[in-house]
């Protein structure tokens, strides 16, 4: 509880409250409180002059009254039938008197010594003398009065006595005079009734003569108390303050100079001070009332100043909790606190901007290690590439392709994925697109190597990448926004590309897409160059094992040749049979002549291989070397004409059984593969400074898709075919590594079903390295082997 | 000789070998026919039908793949086939064609005429 409200005393409102309480309600009430005190000051002081007022005119009224009365009582006492002392005339006039004089109790007629002597009323005090009035008036001879009971009455009345004279001025008898101080008391009462004011009268004494409480008269209530000052040393008009029965009584008091009484007019405080408490609840309850509204006030207004300010907590701590978005306070609204409100927004923007990028980071990074690994869960790219180009999108791209070049350089579109395939036309136009050529800015894009980045795409780029209008109106169709065309480059070579294509969406694709991209391409690219290497080298074994079949094979023949004619010569030999052994002797040396050149064919392969090939140059005339072989091979086969034509020939220097060993490859091939016989034209002459050797055949030619690889190591182009003639797959690679060991060149034209032409060059003796020992000098900086 | 004189039809490319084989299957007392690729094998099949049939797989022109099947189609009734190879697996090579014996190069003399008699012998 102490803590909440310690934590409240702490918070703003409350000092904003506390500073609004000090610094406006406590000087207003300070000033309402003097103001209702001065109020207080002044109705005290009005009230005293009222209450002096009225106690100086009821003073007036009764000094006037009792001056009547006392001169009124002269005129009686100085009537004939008084003065006449008869009894009974006396006695009359008394009665008649008071019959007309209500202010008189009674009246009666004294003789000097004091009895009585007439009356107006029978009975009463048979004497009086005792009254110092009484002793006064037939003493002196002066009319005199007292407060006393009346001893006719009993009470406490004003006894009037009045000398009576003779002719002879001689006091002869007294005229006594009751009045009932409750009729005088009637006239103050009156003066109460007036005023609201309760006025009374005091005697010298200090004991209450009059009162509008005629109990109050009867008893003459003491007043001493008020401390009035009374026997003769009146003082002038004065006002006290006192409490009777809890009731705060002010009280004005006029001294009556004649009477020696002194007339006092009371009044209630409440009473007077009615109007000021009226005014100072008026005054409190608009201070109340201000301060409530200065407490609204302050709490609407440090609600307005805190609530930004919460406002900005519940955003940190939403921020805290990772929601970017939790609404901050307007930065209009509280100007003092804009700058932290700017801040923290600011604050908030490049958090989200950090959060956004590692997040793309993450997913990027996320991503490529899919990527990677569907890339790396096979050799087998081209699936793998199809599933590649799906995960791209939508993630990356609304709709990727992929294109790669071929062996042979063609380009080739190996996936096409979409974001939404079922989106019918776009997905039509997708499939059109899949089997469309290449858009000629992959094609840059794939010859340059680089990647090429489409931010914003304009129907003016648009136009200039597509190939014509029809696939302008495609790509238009499409929708495309921005686009990534990234080559797939792998050790140095470009393998194809990438083109990752934003169109639904409304990406716009950036530099760090771009990498993304790029990162994707060379991985994937990596996956390509991996899986075609390791194809290389299962290609590399397949040839290697059926190269070892096919030497088998070729080793065998002769072989069998060989092992046949020996076991058939036995048996002859031991059934007594006759030989033929010219015969079979020929048969046997051409088979042990071919099992040699067979090994040294493979030797000739491993020397070449290891860069060993030796070559004993000398000059020598090539259309003479490639006659004499021409000739040699015309003798193996008749279903061949082996043509040859010399347009021009040139000295070269050479190693000539090397040379030979060249143009009867080509030559033996050539009627190989013309298992129909027919023409072999072959052809020396000088081309662009080289000596050049052509052998065309119209055999069964070579497919195109087996052409590259034709100089390759035991490959054999017609193997598992059924143009699959035997043979290693040594010849023309040994050709071109001896052609070019002599600086020169080899290289064949070949049509399918058609024939072909193979052609090979050698430098002319002395035409550009002179000398033949240069060949081999040549030979010395080659690089071993060829990898 | 003998009126029944079985057929060898003997398809071999190499000259050497064919020559060979066939000299010691006449000295043997068959009748050889020589060709030296399918296409000419064929040939000879058509004009008489060979009661054995010994086959080379590689060879120019048509090979023992291809004159297998179509041998097969041209002659109704079980011809027998032996595969004659250099090839490492003689065995693949007979499986390919479905043929009923092989033999593999370089073969004993007494094989080639041990299997040729077996094929012949047995009824066809």
């Amino acid at each position: 509880m102490t803590v909440r409200a310690m934590r409240f005393l702490s918070s703003l409102q409350a000092r904003f409250l506390l500073g609004l309480v000090l610094i406006g309600l406590f000087p207003l009430g300070t000033i309402g409180q003097i103001v209702v005190a001065q109020a207080h000051q002044a109705l005290a002081e009005q009230s005293a002059r009222e209450l002096t007022g009225l106690a100086q005119g009821l003073g007036a009224h009764l000094e006037a009254y009792i001056g009547q009365l006392l001169s009124d009582c002269r005129a009686m006492a100085a009537l004939p039938d008084i003065a006449s002392m008869d009894t009974a005339r006396q006695d009359a006039l008394l009665k008649v008197l008071y019959q007309h004089r209500q202010d008189y109790a009674r009246l009666s007629v004294f003789d000097r010594a004091g009895r009585r002597l007439a009356s107006s009323h029978p009975g009463g005090a048979p004497s009086i003398a005792a009254r110092p009035s009484f002793q006064v008036a037939a003493g002196r001879g002066e009319q005199a009065w007292e407060i006393a009971p009346a001893l006719s009455t009993g009470r406490v009345s004003l006894l009037i006595h009045t000398p009576i004279r003779d002719e002879q001025r001689r006091v002869v008898g007294v005229l006594g005079a009751v009045v009932d101080l409750a009729s005088l008391s009637t006239l103050v009462r009156h003066v109460a009734d007036q005023s609201g004011a309760r006025p009374f009268v005091l005697d010298g004494r200090g004991a209450v003569l009059l009162h509008p409480d005629p109990e109050v008269v009867q008893e003459q209530r003491d007043y001493t108390w008020l401390g009035i000052p009374s026997h003769g040393r009146l003082p002038g008009p004065g006002v006290v303050r006192y409490r009777v029965a809890d009731e705060q009584f002010i009280a004005s008091y006029v001294p009556l100079p004649t009477t020696n009484w002194t007339v006092v007019v009371e009044r209630p405080e409440a009473v007077v001070m009615a109007p000021a408490e009226r005014w100072r609840r008026l005054a409190i309850s608009g201070l109340v009332a201000s301060a409530a509204l200065a407490v609204l006030g302050a709490v609407l207004l440090a609600r307005t100043l805190t609530r930004p300010v919460r406002l900005l907590a519940a955003a940190a701590r939403a921020l805290g909790a990772g929601e970017l978005s939790a609404p901050l306070p307007p930065a209009a609204s509280a100007s003092e606190l804009s700058p932290l409100i700017n801040a923290f927004a600011e604050m908030r923007a490049n958090l989200a901007a950090r959060t956004a990028e590692r997040e793309r980071l993450i997913s990027a990074q996320h991503f490529l290690a899919e990527a990677s690994a569907i890339l790396a869960s096979t050799l087998d790219y081209e699936a793998t590439l199809a599933h590649v180009a799906q995960l791209t999108v939508p993630q990356l791209a609304d709709w990727c392709v992929v294109d790669i070049l071929d062996r042979d350089g063609v380009l080739r579109r190996l996936a096409v994925a979409h974001a939404d395939p079922s989106g019918t036309a776009q997905a039509r136009l997708l499939q059109e697109l899949a089997g469309q050529p290449e858009v000629p800015a992959v094609a840059e894009v794939i010859q340059a190597g680089r990647a090429v980045l489409y931010t914003h795409i304009s129907d003016d780029l648009l136009a200039s990448v597509a190939r014509d209008a029809e696939h302008r109106q495609t790509l238009r169709a499409l929708g495309v926004r921005s686009a990534m065309i990234v080559p797939l480059v792998g050790r140095g070579r470009t393998l194809g590309g990438i083109v990752l294509v934003s169109a639904q969406s409304g990406r716009r694709y950036g530099p760090e897409d771009l990498a993304q991209a790029e990162e994707l391409a060379r991985r994937c690219a990596q996956a390509i160059d991996n899986a075609r290497l390791y194809h290389a080298a299962q290609e590399g074994l397949r040839v290697r094992d059926e190269f070892l079949s096919t030497a088998a094979h070729e080793l065998k023949t002769p072989i069998a040749v060989i092992k046949g004619y020996v076991e058939l010569l036995r048996r002859r030999i031991a059934a007594g049979r006759p030989l033929h052994e010219t015969q079979v002797l020929e048969v046997l040396e051409r088979q042990c002549n071919r099992l040699t050149r067979l090994i040294q064919d493979f030797l000739d392969v491993a020397r070449a291989e290891y860069g060993q090939l030796e070559l004993r140059s000398e000059r020598c005339d090539l259309a003479a070397l490639v006659r004499a072989v021409v000739e040699r091979l015309q003798a193996t086969t008749s279903a061949h004409c082996l043509e040859l034509c010399v347009i021009a020939s040139a000295p070269v220097v050479v190693d000539r059984d090397r040379i030979e060993q060249v143009v009867e490859n080509l030559l033996s091939n050539a009627i190989k593969y013309s298992p129909g016989g027919g023409h072999i034209w072959v052809t020396v002459d000088v081309q662009a400074g080289d000596a050049v050797v052509s052998v065309r055949d119209e055999g069964i030619g070579i497919p195109s898709d087996r052409q590259a690889q034709l100089f390759e190591r035991f490959y054999r182009a017609h193997a598992g075919t059924p143009h699959d003639y035997g043979g290693m797959g040594i010849g023309l690679h040994l050709s071109r590594e001896i052609v070019a060991r002599h600086g020169g060149k080899i290289w064949f034209s070949s049509v399918e079903g058609e024939g072909s032409t193979f052609t090979f060059s050698l430098p002319i003796a002395g035409s550009r390295d002179g000398e033949g020992g240069s060949c081999g000098a040549r030979a010395e900086v080659r690089a071993p082997g060829r990898g | 000789m003998v009126p029944e004189q079985r057929c060898v039809l003997l398809v071999e490319d190499d000259p050497d070998l064919r020559a060979f084989v066939a000299e010691v299957l006449t000295e043997a007392g068959y009748r050889v026919l020589a060709a030296a690729d399918g296409l000419a094998a064929l040939e000879q099949a058509a004009a008489q039908r060979p009661d054995l049939v010994l086959l080379d797989m590689r060879m120019p022109r048509m090979d023992g793949w291809e004159f297998a099947r179509r041998f097969r189609t041209q002659h109704v009734g079980h011809v027998p086939i032996i595969v004659f190879t250099a090839a490492t697996d003689a065995t693949q090579r007979a499986g390919e064609i479905q043929a009923d014996g092989y033999l593999a190069k370089p073969f004993e003399l007494a094989e080639l005429l041990a299997i040729v008699e077996h094929h012949l012998s047995s009824p066809a």
